[in-house]
């Protein structure tokens, strides 16, 4: 170009008045905002234009993710093309106007509707562009790169127009443009469109798949037995030693009478461990559930016996947690036994008393959860703490429980009033804590519940008002 | 009215480009207003609340995770997962303290009567939650990598899963919400001045 006497404005003037320079500036900038909303966070975002403060989120799009990238890079490429080749510049407005309106649904709702904006208003603007010679019907000094032909006829671009309004809406229903195409090409009524396609203008993803997602694993050979109402089966599993608890065949339907035994009791005397001995075992050896409980300070853990029922390998279990209710109530028990679960924390197996009843509720509930992970390269303990106020459990409802903690039990009288069965003796346990394997139940409800991850330094949960210990 | 008229002048050729543009956004945001169109996206680098006046869920896990936040560092959260959810009077808030004061974002859906939010592979790392639940086949505190999802915890985690899962009165502060398919009915998304949905 030659620049005879001119400035290098007037140079530039001419340059972008021989293309849709506006618009194509436009484009860019949409393609730009595109990008930056996607998977960048919000907060910086906006401090790379001078905005302060907002909030420092990060904002992705899962599975699209890729065309999050790819429709902004192609929305830059074509705002730049369309600068180029100014000859092109329907065929480029025309892609830019459909891929800012499919932005809408592709890329973070159009980059919250700025690049939407953006790309739409450069894309009308690159579209409705003309050369001046065209629209001033007068010659002007024509650019090297602008061949002398790109005055197309009319009707082409009308059709070319008409093209956009097609693919513009095809973009909603990519897979009835196809077909509707062909029905509905008419450029003149292009904008009954949409009349003429029968689909509803929505297209219907395949979103509600099926429900039944999970393979329900069947469920308890201990339930089996429709009639173990009767606390026989613990007459199996508690051992001998307790002749108190095992004599009982007491139906335990009526579960709740018949406790008096005190467990709770602060006042130790001095025999308490020996006639603790009667009833329960200090062989860490032994099978049965686990007793630990805590006299004067001091740790110490017994095993109340019981004989093994064999496997259960229904589920795998993890570890522990702990559980503490106001109140057990259990009704319609149907079995009661020692079972063997697999585990993966810490050991292969674990011993646990399985309990399958009709209906568990468990006012009061509060129930600990631990993980144990590495965070920042450092071993870091956390979990849930869940409390509600109360979790009921219907239709073959199972607990495993690996262990019981008591305060300091009284067990001399234990030993003198046994209670009937070691349902009986569990209900009784008021204060209990429960090492809670496990629970399963075809309903579960938690009233009014509350679930808060704790073991973050940062965030304690001890600051709430309910948080924390119960 | 000939076509070839309108291309005549530039206000012309504006309206020819611009007219079924806006049809085609309306539509389509009207789409996803009424929940046909869906959207995908996620939210996660700080903690914001959920709040819907009820869920139901199909296919729900639950097990220990890490959420990352925008500085890099490391919290513990509970992962929740749910296959299908619909969420009911769904409000979600993010507030930031700034030098200018409060400044949030509102997002709301599924208010209309009947016409909940529904979202596909739904996967949240929370840090509170509460309402009241009632689960369906729940099975609590088995393996975290035995869940009955697709997305499963570490083994040696404890983890609950259910068949289904309904929640009257969410309420969920979260570091993460991610879903690959969001059906935001009558979508409404706002700047505020710090206000929360709880």
């Amino acid at each position: 170009m030659l620049l005879s006497g001119g400035s290098r404005r007037r140079a530039f003037r001419e340059w972008h008045a021989g293309r849709p320079f506006v618009g194509a500036v436009l484009v860019v900038l949409a393609g730009l905002e595109l990008l930056l909303s996607g998977p960048i966070d919000l907060g910086a975002f906006a401090d790379t234009f001078g905005v302060e403060g907002i909030p420092d989120m990060q904002l992705a799009i899962g599975i699209e993710g890729v065309q999050a990238i790819v429709l902004p890079l192609a929305l830059i490429l074509l705002g730049l093309l369309s600068m180029w080749q100014p000859v092109h510049r329907i065929f480029y407005g025309v892609i830019i106007l459909v891929i800012s309106v499919y932005t809408l649904s592709g890329v973070n709702l159009g980059g919250w509707f700025v690049g939407f904006l953006l790309g739409v208003i450069g894309g009308v603007v690159i579209v409705s562009w003309a050369p001046r010679e065209q629209a001033a019907a007068a010659p002007v000094p024509s650019d090297d790169d602008v061949p002398g032909d790109r005055d197309p006829t009319v009707p082409a671009k009308s059709a070319a127009v008409v093209l956009g309004v097609v693919l513009a809406l095809g973009g909603l229903q990519p897979m009835s443009v196809a077909a509707a195409e062909a029905d509905c090409w008419d450029p003149i009524e292009w904008i009954d469109w949409v009349d003429c396609d029968e689909a509803s203008p929505s297209p219907s993803p395949s979103g509600s798949g099926p429900a039944s997602s999970s393979p329900s694993p069947s469920r308890g050979g201990a339930t089996d037995d429709p009639a173990g109402d009767v606390v026989d089966d613990v007459t199996d599993g508690v051992g001998d030693v307790v002749d108190g608890v095992t004599g009982g065949g007491d139906a335990a339907g009526g579960a709740g009478d018949g406790t008096d035994g005190g467990a709770k009791d602060d006042g130790t005397d001095k025999a308490s461990g020996e006639k603790a001995a009667e009833i329960f075992s200090d062989d860490p050896s032994a099978e049965g559930l686990s007793v630990g409980y805590v006299c004067d300070g001091e740790k110490k853990s017994v095993t109340l016996p019981m004989l093994p029922a064999g496997e259960d390998n229904t589920h795998t279990f993890s570890l522990p947690a702990d559980l503490r209710t106001s109140d057990l109530e259990i009704s319609g028990i149907r079995s009661i036994e020692l079972v063997s679960v697999p585990v993966t924390h810490e050991a292969e197996r674990r011993d646990v008393l399985k309990i399958v009843a009709d209906h568990v509720k468990t006012p009061g509930f509060w129930l600990k959860t631990y993980a144990y992970d590495t965070a920042d390269g450092k071993p870091t303990t956390a979990g849930t703490d869940t409390s509600a106020g109360y979790v009921s459990m219907d239709g073959s409802a199972t607990m495993y429980i690996s262990g019981v903690n008591l305060g300091c039990p009284d067990f001399g009288k234990i030993a003198e009033e046994p209670p009937a069965t070691i349902v009986a003796w569990l209900l009784a346990l008021s204060d209990a804590q429960i090492d809670l394997v496990g629970a399963t139940s075809d309903v579960q409800t938690w009233s009014g519940f509350r679930e808060q991850v704790w073991g973050d330094p940062e965030r304690p949960i001890g600051e709430g008002p309910e948080a924390g210990m119960p | 009215m000939k076509l070839s008229n309108l291309t005549k002048s530039r206000a012309g050729r504006v309206a020819l480009a611009a007219l079924p543009v806006a049809v085609a956004s309306s539509v389509l945001l009207g789409g996803v207003a009424q929940g046909a169109v869906p959207v995908s996206f996620a939210i996660s680098g700080q903690p914001f609340k959920i709040a819907a006046t009820q869920l139901d869920g199909t296919g729900f896990s639950q097990y220990a995770g890490v959420a990352t936040d925008t500085n890099g560092k490391h919290h513990p959260a509970a992962i929740a997962n749910i296959k299908d959810a619909k969420l009911y009077n769904l409000c979600q808030t993010v507030v930031q303290d700034t030098s200018l004061g409060k400044v949030g974002l509102k997002i709301s859906a599924g208010t209309g009567k009947g016409r909940p939010a529904e979202a596909t592979d739904l996967q949240i790392g929370m840090t509170d939650l509460s309402g009241t639940a009632v689960f369906r086949n729940i099975r609590i505190g088995v393996d975290a990598s035995t869940v009955n999802t697709a997305a499963k915890g570490h083994r040696g985690d404890f983890a609950m899963d259910s068949d289904s899962i309904d929640i009257d009165g969410l309420k969920q502060v979260s570091w993460s919400t991610q879903a690959a398919v969001f059906k935001l009915t009558d979508l409404h998304l706002e700047l505020t001045k710090g206000e929360e949905c709880f």
